[in-house]
């Protein structure tokens, strides 16, 4: 496959993770998801070059296994998820600057810069939620599947709301 | 104000600006204004808050001759360290010249902090060094650059004290001592340094995140047995799947219990397995014999009873006014800066035995994701609910909060226990809290 169109699969899937993220088809994004273990993970605040460490050793925001990311999923997917019912957050993410492109046999590794929107109709404002995502997707029966998603924000302080209760 | 006696033994009927304790009549409110009126906020960063002691940080922190964290404290800010010759100090972070923070830095190590606009130089004790250059300091009184009644030194906070490795200030230069501020809340924290005889190390990474409610509502929340089953039904949905297959059967109960002073806890078992020490099967063989060797030392160490009630117990602890301490998936500290009467900052950070075996380190570092922090499958829940209740506080003319529940004429807020979803806990806070703002 050459470079420019494996570009464009990725680019492709990562439109289709931001559109179902967005529209809260929670079980559709987690079907884009490859079988066996995976991770999702938003790394810790206000620590530099925050990538280097595993959610073993510095206390990362959040840290899914299958298990966890399934369980998440039909966390958020009841009217007692507080924090996202009975309104949602509207999220719009947004992927740039697609880099670091890295096949090596089935996998395929690569780093995006992310910004996602969230309005919430009891705050005023739009938050925003600046960062980058290294991405390891794995290829399963012909397509592409996220494996691990590892984003790290640049972000201080966790505000307005200071929850992380959406699909990042 | 208000008293009379009702009936000889029974708590006399009370009212204030703030509170109605009415015993006789199973009645404890306290008015909204607490929460939602900025010159009732400023009253008590007088009258309780600058005089408290609060959590500052924590003994491993600072361990070596050298290290240093800045941090805010209600609204001041401060530089925590310990110096060359091994003393533990707190400074304010403004320069004694023209005020700039002398350290921008969150940690580090450093023998001397130089202010950035111009150049004077404080050694890691405080004394000022130099004004920046010779020259510089050829202007001003030798005596500034000595140690003696006329030197320059970084103006120190005075009541710096610890329990249990948990450093705590006050910013009352007449305050009393700490142990005696901190009642029974000291026992319960030398309770849970009973998890290891190898001390403890704090765990790198912070969680910072803001709560658009007054800082009350959290100390609250903290410690309310109440609310567990109708704002966690989702975490509690949770914590049923991962125990399947197990035999653990574990039921929402256990004690509240006021420590004296405002200080309160509520005690209850452990739903989600800990490294110290209760084994879930998901976790796998290799962690049921960690954490059965884990179980064996403490009990071994500490008996059956104490033992058994430092493995398998949570306890939340709010420590008047505004450090919360939670033994439970891990040590869990949350210092809150309450940055106005309707909005508030939580650094949430947390400390493990120095000697935790990585596989257990590891199942900590989950089980403390899973459920708190902002991005856990509880606390999002719990925030979602103090913005709702500062909203109500904000947006309606209803004046009185409700705390009555399990109230009794005969009721002694100082040191006793009830249900774990009893309110008594909360009663105490307030009577101590009102108490402080009744000082003229």
């Amino acid at each position: 496959m050459s470079e420019t169109s494996l570009k464009h699969e990725i680019e492709q899937l990562l439109y289709l993770e931001a559109d179902y993220a967005d529209d809260w088809l929670l079980t559709d994004w987690l079907g884009l998801w490859a079988d066996g273990e995976l991770l999702y993970e938003v790394g810790p605040l206000d620590t530099p070059r925050a990538d280097r460490f595993s959610h073993n050793q510095v206390l990362y925001l959040l840290s899914d296994d299958r298990f966890r990311l399934e369980q998440r999923v039909i966390r958020m997917g009841k009217p007692t998820a507080h924090a996202e019912a009975p309104v949602r957050s509207q999220t719009r993410h947004n992927y740039t600057h697609l880099r670091n492109i890295i096949v090596a046999g089935d996998t395929v590794t690569f780093k995006v810069n992310m910004l996602v929107t969230r309005t919430r109709r009891d705050n005023e404002g739009v938050t925003i939620l600046p960062g980058y995502v290294l991405f390891k997707w794995v290829r399963q029966n012909g397509a592409l599947k996220i494996q691990e998603k590892r984003i790290f924000l640049d972000l201080w302080v966790l505000s307005n709301p200071g929850t992380m209760s959406i699909i990042l | 104000m208000s008293e009379r006696a009702v009936v000889i033994n029974r708590i006399a009927k009370y009212e204030s600006r703030y509170l109605q304790h009415d015993p006789q009549n199973h009645v404890f409110r306290v008015h909204r204004d607490a929460y939602a009126s900025p010159e009732v906020f400023e009253e008590e960063k007088q009258k309780i808050l600058y005089k408290s002691w609060i959590v500052l940080g924590h003994e491993t922190e600072i361990a070596n001759p050298g290290d240093f964290v800045t941090r805010r404290v209600i609204d001041r800010e401060l530089i925590f360290n310990r110096d060359s010759s091994g003393t533990v100090n707190v400074f304010f972070n403004s320069c004694m010249h023209r005020g700039p923070a002398i350290c921008k830095h969150k940690e580090g190590k450093a023998n001397v902090f130089v202010c950035p606009y111009h150049g004077w130089v404080y050694k890691n004790d405080g004394y000022l060094a130099s004004a920046g250059s010779k020259k510089a300091d050829a202007g001003y009184p030798a005596a500034y650059l000595e140690r003696g009644e006329g030197a320059v030194r970084l103006q120190r906070i005075k009541n710096v004290a610890q329990r249990a490795g948990f450093y705590f200030v006050n910013f009352d230069d007449n305050a009393g001592p700490l142990d005696d501020y901190l009642q029974g809340a000291g026992a319960r924290l030398d309770r849970m340094a009973l998890q290891t005889t190898a001390g403890f190390e704090m765990i790198a990474g912070v969680h910072e995140y803001d709560i658009s409610a007054n800082y009350k509502l959290l100390c609250e929340n903290s410690y309310d047995g109440y609310h567990l089953m109708q704002t966690h039904a989702t975490y509690l949905d949770y914590v049923t799947q991962i125990l399947k297959g197990s035999n653990l059967d574990p039921k929402l109960g256990g004690i509240v219990m006021t420590l004296g002073n405002g200080h309160g806890a509520f005690e209850i078992p452990v739903l989600s397995g800990r490294p110290v020490a209760q084994w879930l099967p998901h976790w796998g063989e290799e962690a049921r014999v960690l954490l059965e060797e884990k179980r064996n030392e403490v009990i071994g160490r500490l008996g059956e009873e104490l033992g058994a009630n430092v493995c398998d117990m949570n306890s939340n602890m709010v420590i008047f006014p505004n450090s919360v301490i939670n033994d439970q998936q891990t040590i869990l500290a949350r210092t809150i800066i309450p940055l106005s009467h309707n909005r508030m900052r939580v650094r949430a950070w947390t400390v493990a035995p120095k000697d935790e075996h990585p596989k257990l380190r590891e199942i900590r570092m989950e089980n403390i994701l899973s459920f708190l922090g902002p991005g856990g499958f509880a606390t999002p829940d719990d925030v979602s609910m103090l913005e709702w209740a500062q909203t109500g506080y904000e947006t309606t003319n209803v004046k009185w909060n409700d705390f009555s529940k399990g109230i009794t004429p005969e009721e002694n807020t100082q040191n006793s226990t009830a249900v774990y979803d009893d309110e008594m806990q909360m009663r105490a806070y307030w009577l101590q809290w009102d108490k402080m703002m009744s000082r003229t």
